[in-house]
């Protein structure tokens, strides 16, 4: 492995000064009561792709946020095109010399369209001193035309789907003259086929000269789309490196810091019994679709986000009723009317967005964790009141069997890593084994070491003999957990894989054979 | 055994223990912090007997000061519930004032037994938060429109009831007993007040009840994915304000020895006053019964020093006002004060502990 920037050799391609467009050097912060960034280097030139890469907790959206001014940085310097930003500059300075950031949720107004929202960033045109509203248009659609967008720019932000949100906001930054684009996690939620038509406006604005900084856990992305790729671990960069100098494993091994064993499968044991049946299930998108999950046994269902599989969960949970068909569970009929109803007769169930859906961000980790007291309820004690010292012990426990750092239960879940808040999430429906267990989108925005820990948490439950129904849009994640995975496709089954055959290429595969292309699949 | 398992073995000692250091300095101003309106009473307290020994250093004085806001206290801990699951109840003022005007006029008006009046008149007021909480939640209205709502209309009621005058004749002496008497030297509405308290003490923080309200209040649609019945805690949360507030009513009724119609809005501000400021002591970003009542008495006291050092009569809704804002202002820039200076402490004990540490170590 060759490591450019800090190792002896020095390497042209690398060289951290000279062309920069954004260097920054030795930035520090320490947060609260915990030291969040102690040594970040960052060096980016123009029209490059750079990657930046690291666990959930190595520093990186610090890092970035240091960048932005939100808040600025305790020490370091940072230099953009050759001009030092003041120590403790604002998020005004950084948008003054040319940093934008746009995040996962895309800082737009819903309630406003598209030429609004452009306009918001850059200033109304105006004649008069009143707005000239033809001009707003004029100037909008020129700014989404540079990236080769066609996008009305009169709708609502409120009706664009994720993907064309993220590229409004990187057309919004680049109509105020933006150079450096920082995008955190900008695929977290985008299916396949818009993660393609993103990467395809970044490269086009990466050619322009700009310069664009990119955050992701998928390396698969990594190595498609960026130049170079700076590590950060345990609050320092450890390193900038090219793709093509570095494997898959030796880049998980710096992000990690040693290798990370990946388990394999466990097979079907032999004493599996049928869990739950579904015969003709038929929701407002799927269906209809029969299938049976064993004891034991785990069972991804996945597609393009819109495919269906994720209504199946929600109904085997009482979210939502199903238009028609049976399900039988442990041999009983089962037509759950709530969550609580579909929870006491022994489902679990992970939801897909752990902020919206999962967890109170203010909370602290043991009420997270027991989020509904009177479920599983360890820390219940006579008279049905809750003892304090038994459900800050039984937290202490859960939290340390499911590794979450720090395994303090009074800690809230505002102060923890993402990895970490999902192994709360996961360990506050996993403690206590539900014998059947619906998990949604379990690693989305997780990282490598994390993930494979809450992989772990949930081969151990299948183990055990629980009956597990993975659902998610992330092929690798079937592909990781599942001995079995139904693939959808507008609701329907397209295809049932087992055994070698669950994996990435396969899958991908299924959906092109089913709708002529990848693409055509996404809407 | 796992990545942040080495990750931590990894880290120096030093670094352990200056984290540690760090929390516990945190810890420490966590507790001044926890406690500050506790202090704010007592230096306002003392303040005011310095200024005026002879009014209001006085057992009398104080004993006044706690009757007086007994119905604030029922008032504001109504209040919290509907705050704890995250919605607004305007109306709290309103159900005290209805239902003091009840209570007088069953009797009064009506002719029925005291028993009969108060149970008529707490129905009454639990019906009111039920119909606050199922518009809420059934049919998916915004409580502040809700509650104001339902709140001009009782009001209306009540004028009605009352014909917009002082109801004070024939009410029974056994009613008043209700306020008069004492027990322990302690008279007994300020009994009533602890009552509540404790009872709305151990409900928020002892049983299953109280913490999936704060669930429901924590992230509503999680609260629901973990198999809470989100609307019916919202709909008893209302509920329970209009019991507790009806009570609060019946209180002061006994106390005045009659109805005044217009008796009810005057409580709305000391009340959201009272909880917002609660929340920022006892247990810090969460509503709770005590911190509201140490509020309550922070207002109070404040209202009343004021009056005895001779601030006209106007100066009690500027207290108010100043209070609600002021009260939530101070303490988020406590708390972010706080944060800052472990922030310092932190950065500078890391300095140290990396004059000690190698550089990091490269693959």
């Amino acid at each position: 492995m060759v490591l450019i920037g800090q190792s002896a050799k020095p390497d042209p391609r690398a060289s951290p000064a000279g062309d920069a467009l954004l260097c920054a050097t030795g930035i520090k912060k320490v947060f609260g009561g915990a030291v969040a960034l102690s040594h970040g280097n960052l060096s980016v030139r123009a029209g490059e792709i750079h990657a930046l890469l690291g666990e959930n907790g190595a520093g990186k959206s610090t890092l970035i946020k240091c960048l932005a001014g939100t808040p600025p940085p305790d020490a370091g310097e940072i230099l953009i095109d050759g001009r030092a930003l003041p120590l403790g500059h604002s998020a005004r300075h950084a948008a003054e010399a040319g940093l934008a950031f746009i995040h996962q949720e895309a800082a737009l107004i819903e309630s406003l369209s598209v030429e609004e929202n452009i306009a918001l960033a850059n200033g109304y045109q105006r004649r008069g001193g009143l707005i000239d509203w033809g001009e707003v248009r004029r100037f909008a659609r020129a700014a989404l035309d540079k990236m080769g967008v066609d996008l009305e720019p009169s709708r609502l932000v409120a009706e664009l789907p994720p993907a064309t949100r993220t590229v409004l906001a990187i057309a919004a930054a680049l109509a105020r003259s933006a150079r450096i684009l920082v995008l955190d996690e900008p695929t977290a939620s985008l299916g396949a086929s818009d993660v393609q038509a993103l990467f395809r406006v970044l490269r086009r604005i990466s050619e322009a000269g700009n310069a664009v900084v990119f955050v992701s856990h998928r390396l698969d992305e990594v190595y498609e789309l960026c130049d170079r790729i700076t590590v950060l671990r345990d609050g320092a960069t450890v390193g900038t490196v090219m793709p093509d100098d570095i494997t898959k494993d030796d880049l998980i091994a710096l992000i990690c810091g040693h290798r990370v064993v990946i388990d394999k499968k466990t097979e079907t044991s032999a004493t599996a019994e049928p869990a739950l049946t579904a015969k003709n299930l038929r929701g407002s998108i799927v269906g209809p679709v029969s299938f049976t999950i064993q004891t034991g046994e785990i069972v991804g269902f996945t597609g393009l986000s819109d495919a269906g599989h994720y209504e199946v969960g929600e109904i085997l949970f009482g979210l939502k009723r199903p238009r028609s068909g049976s399900l039988i569970l442990f041999g009983r009929p089962f037509a759950p009317g709530s969550p609580a109803e579909a929870m006491r007769r022994g489902i679990g169930y992970v939801p897909p967005d752990r902020n919206l859906l999962g967890l109170a961000r203010d909370m602290s980790l043991s009420e997270n964790l027991f989020f509904n007291p009177l479920r599983g309820s360890p820390i219940l004690s006579t008279l049905g009141t809750m003892s304090s010292i038994r459900e800050h012990n039984s937290a202490s426990t859960i939290l340390r069997r499911f590794a979450v750092h720090p395994p303090i239960p009074t800690e809230r879940v505002v102060s923890l890593s993402g990895g970490n808040a999902q192994k709360v999430l996961v360990a506050r429906w996993l403690f206590d084994a539900a014998p059947v267990l619906i998990v949604n989108d379990v690693s989305v925005g997780v990282d490598v070491g994390s993930r494979e820990e809450i992989y772990r948490a949930i081969r151990r439950e299948a183990a055990a003999g629980a009956a597990v129904l993975v659902i998610t849009s992330d092929f690798e994640e079937i592909e990781a957990l599942c001995a079995r995975a139904i693939v959808f496709a507008r609701g329907v089954y397209k295809a049932e894989l087992a055994g070698m055959e669950v994996n990435v290429p396969r899958i991908a595969a299924c959906l092109v054979a089913s709708t002529g292309s990848l693409r055509g699949g996404g809407r | 055994m796992t990545s942040k398992d080495s990750m931590a073995a990894t880290s120096t000692s030093s670094q352990r223990e200056d984290w540690q250091r760090g929390r516990r300095q945190h810890t420490l101003y966590a507790v001044l912090g926890r406690y500050s309106l506790v202090i704010v009473l007592a230096l306002l307290a003392m303040g005011f007997s310095l200024a005026r020994p002879e009014s209001f250093f006085t057992i009398n004085n104080f004993q006044g000061i706690f009757i007086n806001q007994v119905v604030v206290v029922f008032a504001a801990i109504g209040l919290i519930g509907p705050l704890i699951v995250g919605e607004l109840d305007l109306s709290v003022g309103y159900v005290v004032g209805l239902s003091q005007a009840l209570v007088v006029g069953l009797m009064t008006l009506q002719g029925l037994p005291p028993p009969l009046a108060i149970a008529f008149t707490i129905v009454a007021c639990a019906v009111i938060g039920l119909i606050n909480g199922a518009l809420v939640v059934k049919i998916g209205l915004n409580s502040l429109i809700v509650t104001l709502a339902t709140g001009n209309v009782i009001y209306g009621l009540v004028l009605w009831y009352t014909a917009g005058t002082i109801l004070f004749q024939g009410v029974p002496q056994e009613f008043l007993k209700i306020s008069s008497g004492s027990l322990l030297y302690v008279p007994l509405p300020i009994w009533y007040a602890v009552l509540l308290v404790v009872i709305v003490e151990l409900v928020l923080g002892y049983f299953p009840a109280g913490r999936r309200m704060y669930a429901v209040g924590g992230n509503r649609r999680a609260a629901l994915l973990t198999g809470i019945a989100v609307d019916w805690t919202v709909i008893a949360a209302f509920t329970a304000s209009g019991i507790i507030c009806g009570l609060g009513g019946i209180i002061i009724a006994s106390r005045l020895a009659s109805a005044q119609p217009e008796l009810g809005p005057s409580f709305l501000l000391p009340a959201f006053a009272s909880a917002f400021l609660g929340a920022t002591t006892i247990r810090p970003g969460r509503y709770n019964a005590i911190g509201t009542v140490v509020a309550v008495y922070v207002i109070a006291v404040i209202v009343a020093g004021l009056q005895q050092i001779g601030v006209p009569f106007w100066a009690e809704h500027v207290v108010y006002g100043v209070a609600l804002a002021g009260g939530v202002a101070l303490s988020t820039h406590l708390t972010r004060m706080r944060e800052e200076r472990a922030r310092r402490d932190q950065l500078r004990a890391f300095e140290e502990s990396r004059e000690m540490t190698p550089e990091i170590s490269r693959l």
